[in-house]
């Protein structure tokens, strides 16, 4: 799919051969008449899309405030008032579950998508620009990535503190150096192609060639990445604040309720289990769904 | 070879020292007056000045980092703990075997559960087998490890009472954590491994051992696998990295007395000497695997070794 259009639209001209309707050549369609076709992808994305319309209208499906103590129901077990039963103080848990639903996915698709747009922007302009800019970006990026990610996430809240923004900040600084670096790889394999040379040849300026020819070409794995990255985010964030350092109680994030559940698992282990199955099937509908768009995309990699 | 080992080893160093600089610089802006932390709340003014004058705090920030450096690099003194008053490598030093032994064993498991598992994958592909596999990778993958422990430890412990729940001491309480945390890595590497295998299956050079008559077992071992290897070898570098941070949330889970654990408690007590320390530690581990995988990849991948003699340039990178 990489190069595709470039060489269809060369060829069609030199060959005279008639071009094709815009919708056999939309990438978008293609992609989504594939990934239509893919049962394990499709699954993904309605998993994904139910989610994220369950946490944005939250308080229509709530059956409960996520706030309201009802001390009746302290450590109620699940049963068909409380579905996954109540926490401590008598907290419904799935209502719960459907609004921290709403700190995971805006915190994932915001950390991600903001840290992988600086990471094509910036590794887009090492990788083409080559020589001792790629060389010095490099170390720079080989250092700020030698501390592993979480403990950095962990550093940067330690001096941030606790927080929303605060949490999405660690998760940008520590993702952005991934994003940088595997656009400057792809980046620096497509710089000597014969599409950027022919639009070199023509005058165009650096910052064109960069961005509106080369990264559409080498875009694909990022979007792919981006999806995962999502999923990967948002474990991370769970951890975070299960550590006690990201979103804070009495928050209803996933990750603080499994840390106040956690004094309680042996009595009462349903305050544990539920937020957990509500990470891991959320992780699980984006990796899915990344996974399909990943042989969408890249047709050669299709088993 | 050896010039590129050692242009890595020196890069290492100043990986090390790039590191040093991170961590100092970003907790440099942690709020908060280090001498109200560090002395008792009956401290007289002198005391803290004192307290002050003897760590440098008061000086320019350059200054402060070049200490830092000095005292990390040149007399290996990683300062004193403010919670407990005593050299913080003292603490680490009974620690760092246990994360390090932890994140190894959680590494070693992944490659080698999740290697032959995504061989088996592979060579059924589209079969029940790899449908199996494949879908429980899936849900590996997805899973927190943390939360994977926390169910562990419910199963297990709480209920069945087979295991202790947490501390140190017999290879019972090793158990668990290492579970716990090579789940992910089994999964990802049997993933990895799958596609890597499944590409390697439609190369030329398969093909062709096929068309020369080659008995099918001889391709797969001998032909197929090492090269669908090489893949694999390079992200467990990177694996490590990944493992180590991981073990900080994982320890907490467990009580397990190692490094990411002393390094929680530590920002608990805001003892800032040993927070900064024990990520120094973590992330010189994490540099060093990733170097010595590096190494070892670029031994046995020929085209690293090719293109290093070629360019006179190291083109494999950290």
């Amino acid at each position: 799919m990489k190069t595709a259009t470039h060489k269809e639209n060369v060829e069609t001209e030199a060959t005279g051969i008639p071009k094709r309707a815009w919708w056999e050549r939309s990438m978008f369609l293609q992609v989504l008449q594939r990934l239509s076709k893919n049962p394990a992808a499709m699954f993904g994305l309605i998993l994904l899309l139910i989610i994220s319309i369950v946490a944005i209208f939250a308080p229509v499906f709530a059956p409960y405030s996520p706030t309201v103590m009802d001390l009746d129901a302290m450590y109620a077990t699940p049963s068909l008032k409380h579905l996954f039963g109540c926490d401590e103080v008598g907290r419904d848990i799935l209502s719960r579950l459907i609004y921290g639903a709403r700190y995971s996915l805006s915190i994932g698709l915001i950390a991600d998508i903001v840290s992988q747009v600086i990471g094509v922007l910036i590794g887009a302009a090492i990788g083409y620009a080559g020589g001792k800019i790629d060389l010095v970006g490099m170390r720079i990026v080989d250092i700020w990535a030698s501390i592993p990610n979480t403990l950095l996430a962990i550093l940067i809240s330690t001096t941030l503190g606790a927080g929303y923004i605060n949490t999405i900040i660690a998760m940008l600084v520590s993702n952005i150096p991934g994003g940088i670096r595997s656009t400057r790889a792809m980046s620096l394999k497509e710089r000597e192609m014969d599409y950027l040379e022919a639009a070199r040849s023509i005058n165009a300026g650096p910052m064109r060639i960069m961005y509106k020819h080369m990264v559409p070409n080498i875009i694909s794995p990022t979007i792919v990445g981006t999806t995962m990255g999502i999923g990967s985010t948002i474990i991370s964030v769970a951890g975070l604040a299960y550590i006690g350092l990201g979103i804070q109680p009495p928050a209803p994030e996933w990750g603080a309720m499994l840390a106040a559940g956690r004094d309680f698992i042996k009595k009462y282990p349903h305050m544990i289990i539920f937020p957990g199955i509500a990470i891991a099937i959320t992780v699980l509908s984006l990796n899915l769904f990344g996974d399909g768009l990943r042989d969408a995309l890249d047709p050669k990699m299709k088993d | 070879m050896w010039k590129y080992v050692v242009k890595r080893v020196l890069w290492l160093i100043v990986v090390l020292l790039g590191t040093a600089f991170v961590i100092f610089t970003i907790m440099y802006f942690v709020p908060g007056d280090p001498a109200d932390i560090a002395l008792p709340s009956t401290a007289t003014h002198a005391e803290r000045q004192a307290f002050s004058d003897k760590l440098g705090l008061n000086q320019p920030y350059y200054v402060q980092l070049g200490r830092y450096l000095y005292d990390t690099f040149i007399k290996f003194d990683l300062g004193t703990s403010w919670t407990y008053k005593v050299p913080v490598i003292q603490e680490l030093f009974n620690r760092i075997p246990r994360t390090f032994m932890l994140s190894c064993i959680t590494i070693i498991i992944g490659a080698a559960v999740g290697i032959p598992l995504g061989i088996l994958a592979a060579l059924h592909q589209n079969k029940w087998q790899d449908h199996t596999l494949m879908v429980l990778a899936m849900v590996g993958v997805s899973m927190p490890e943390f939360w994977l422990a926390l169910m562990l430890v419910l199963l297990f412990c709480l209920k069945l009472n087979w295991l202790p729940a947490f501390g140190i001491g017999t290879v019972a309480h090793w158990i668990l954590p290492v579970i716990a945390g090579s789940v992910a890595g089994v999964a990802k590497n049997a993933r990895q491994m799958r596609s890597s295998t499944l590409e390697t299956i439609r190369s030329d050079f398969v093909s062709t051992a096929r068309a020369k008559g080659l008995p099918e077992n001889s391709v797969i071992y001998k032909h197929m696998l090492p090269n669908a290897l090489i893949p694999i070898i390079n992200i467990l570098g990177a694996q490590f990295g990944r493992s180590i941070g991981g073990t900080v949330v994982l320890e907490s889970v467990f009580t397990f007395p190692g490094v990411g654990h002393y390094l929680l408690t530590s920002i608990n007590t805001r003892d800032y000497p040993s927070v900064r320390s024990s990520v120094l530690i973590l992330a010189f581990f994490a540099a060093v695997v990733m170097l010595i995988v590096d190494l070892v990849y670029a031994y046995i991948d020929p085209r690293i070794k090719a293109q290093y003699v070629v360019s006179g340039k190291g083109k494999k990178k950290a």
